[in-house]
């Protein structure tokens, strides 16, 4: 008998010192904590340094990252060289795998500090880098290399199939409804 | 001036203008405490709550007022249209109307009814209906589970509300509020709440659950019963249930402040206000509301079957024996009772 209502008590005690005590909130939009090392932000190219290999483009499983190659004299060897004269990254696809970063063999492109992507159009969130826009909407489809006769018929029996696009009737939403 | 109060003192005008300040006072004591809800609800949990509309959040109520009047009503398709719109109504009606009774001062009460108490009795019951109205009119299972339970709370903790006025009622020898609060001047230990402290301390938590305040809140219940009664409510219709609820939450204060707390008595002559005594009470008011929030935030909630037994087997014994203290009290001290 003399414990009933002491839970009560010492409960209510505690969160009448929080009331009066430090609050923990951080005001966001004035106040930015510094983010952890290697955060992953939005991925930004440094065009200068770019060889327009591809790799990125190929390797990018969002197929978020679009290339415009041409061949260009731009260093001044008198050879002229692939240029990436159109560079698109699509962010409303980007899902910060960080792949076209370990990919790129110059570490031209490489995740910013920067991670407030927002916009009202989804297209606006493609963002170009280089002298020519690209469409970011038309999928970049990596040009495969045509492999020789004999190893694509020795490859072809634990090739990945290309499962033919399924119509799946929508069942889930018509549950819903 | 004098003679264009004493204008507004006759008695159709008299009406419109209690019926005007009750309106006012009602709306925007809703509006007002949902704010210091959240506001009670963030500085407890270590939070600011609501701080982006206006200075310091302030304007809050507002922005929620204008986003649930544009907001559309949304019925069950088979609900019992007359009876689920007319409960929000016989919810708040009540809980609005039983302020005329209370006293703000000596000559700030809309009617000083000589049966003041029994008046807030009947009409708080009626609070019961609206509950019941919402459950069944809404055809909805969660929505009736929720009115039962309100019904059946509702109904056990009016036994313990009325049961606990009985002392005061007592030593007042009255049922005007305003004869209570005459009795209880003089300085804070002439308030009911010492002789009458188990009273009090029944009435609190019979209020608490006529309320349905945290730990109390079966009728609603997240986990298990979702939005009980108001699941089905949206738009202005549940801003009339909620409204309903803060009123009827600022009521229980302010009845177990005339009651109990000396209303606008201050607590010791020194600090008389004279027409100013309302700020006694609106602070005394304002400090309950708080308590109340602060059990909210702080309390776990009970069980149907704990609630129950509380309800019958604690407040009930407590309240009768306690009356049976205050009747033989006033036997062998005549003095008490005026």
């Amino acid at each position: 008998m003399p414990q009933v209502g002491q839970g009560i008590l010492k409960g209510m005690g505690i969160t009448l010192k929080h009331m009066f005590g430090k609050k923990i909130t951080r005001m966001y939009p004035e106040y930015k904590r510094d983010l952890p090392e290697r955060s992953r932000g939005m991925l930004t190219v440094d065009m200068d340094r770019c060889i327009a290999c591809l790799q990125c483009m190929r390797v990018c499983p969002d197929h978020c990252i679009s290339i415009e190659q041409t061949k260009r004299d731009a260093d001044g060897s008198g050879k002229a060289k692939p240029y990436a004269i159109g560079f698109v990254i699509d962010d409303s696809r980007c899902m910060y795998c960080s792949l076209c970063v370990e990919v790129c063999p110059v570490n031209c492109i490489y995740h910013t500090e920067e991670f407030e992507a927002q916009a009202y159009n989804r297209l606006e969130l493609a963002r170009q880098f280089g002298e020519r826009p690209v469409d970011p909407t038309v999928d970049p489809r990596p040009t495969v290399k045509k492999k020789p006769k004999a190893a694509k018929a020795a490859a072809d029996g634990d090739a990945p199939k290309k499962a033919p696009p399924k119509k799946a009737p929508r069942k889930t939403e018509e549950a819903a409804s | 001036m004098q003679s264009v109060l004493s204008v507004l003192d006759q008695e159709p005008i008299r009406f419109f203008v209690s019926f005007g300040v009750i309106l006012f006072l009602v709306l925007n004591l809703a509006a007002v405490l949902t704010m210091a809800e959240r506001k009670v609800a963030g500085y407890i949990q270590l939070r600011y709550g609501p701080n982006r509309v206006g200075p310091r959040g302030l304007l809050q109520p507002l922005a929620d007022v204008f986003k649930l009047f544009t907001k559309e009503n949304v019925s069950p398709n088979r609900a019992d249209m007359w009876i689920f719109l007319a409960a929000p109504i016989a919810m708040f009606i009540p809980a609005a109307l039983a302020w005329i009774i209370i006293p703000f001062s000596p000559s700030a009460v809309v009617a000083d009814l000589n049966v003041g108490i029994l008046f807030f009795v009947g009409i708080t019951s009626i609070g019961a209906l609206g509950i019941i109205m919402a459950g069944y009119g809404s055809r909805s299972t969660f929505s009736l589970l929720g009115a039962l339970r309100g019904a059946a709370q509702l109904i056990s903790y009016e036994v313990p509300l009325i049961l606990s006025l009985l002392g005061v009622v007592m030593l007042t020898g009255s049922l005007s509020l305003v004869e209570v609060v005459k009795a209880q001047g003089g300085g804070f230990w002439n308030w009911y709440f010492l002789p009458q402290l188990p009273m009090f301390f029944v009435f609190y938590i019979a209020g608490l659950a006529e309320v349905k305040r945290v730990p109390f809140d079966l009728p609603e219940g997240e986990s298990e019963i979702v939005g009980g009664f108001m699941v089905e409510y949206s738009g202005m219709t549940w801003a009339l249930m909620q409204a309903a609820e803060f009123a009827s939450l600022a009521l229980i204060s302010a009845m177990s402040v005339t009651l109990f707390l000396g209303g606008w008595q201050p607590p010791i002559e020194a600090l008389d206000l004279g027409n100013f005594n309302w700020a006694w009470f609106g602070l005394k008011t304002a400090l309950i509301t708080f308590t109340f929030q602060w059990i909210r935030w702080s309390v776990p909630r009970l069980r149907m079957d704990q609630l129950m037994n509380l309800g019958w087997k604690i407040l009930v014994p407590l309240c009768l024996v306690w009356l049976f203290v205050t009747a033989g009290l006033m036997l062998v001290f005549p003095s008490l009772g005026q």
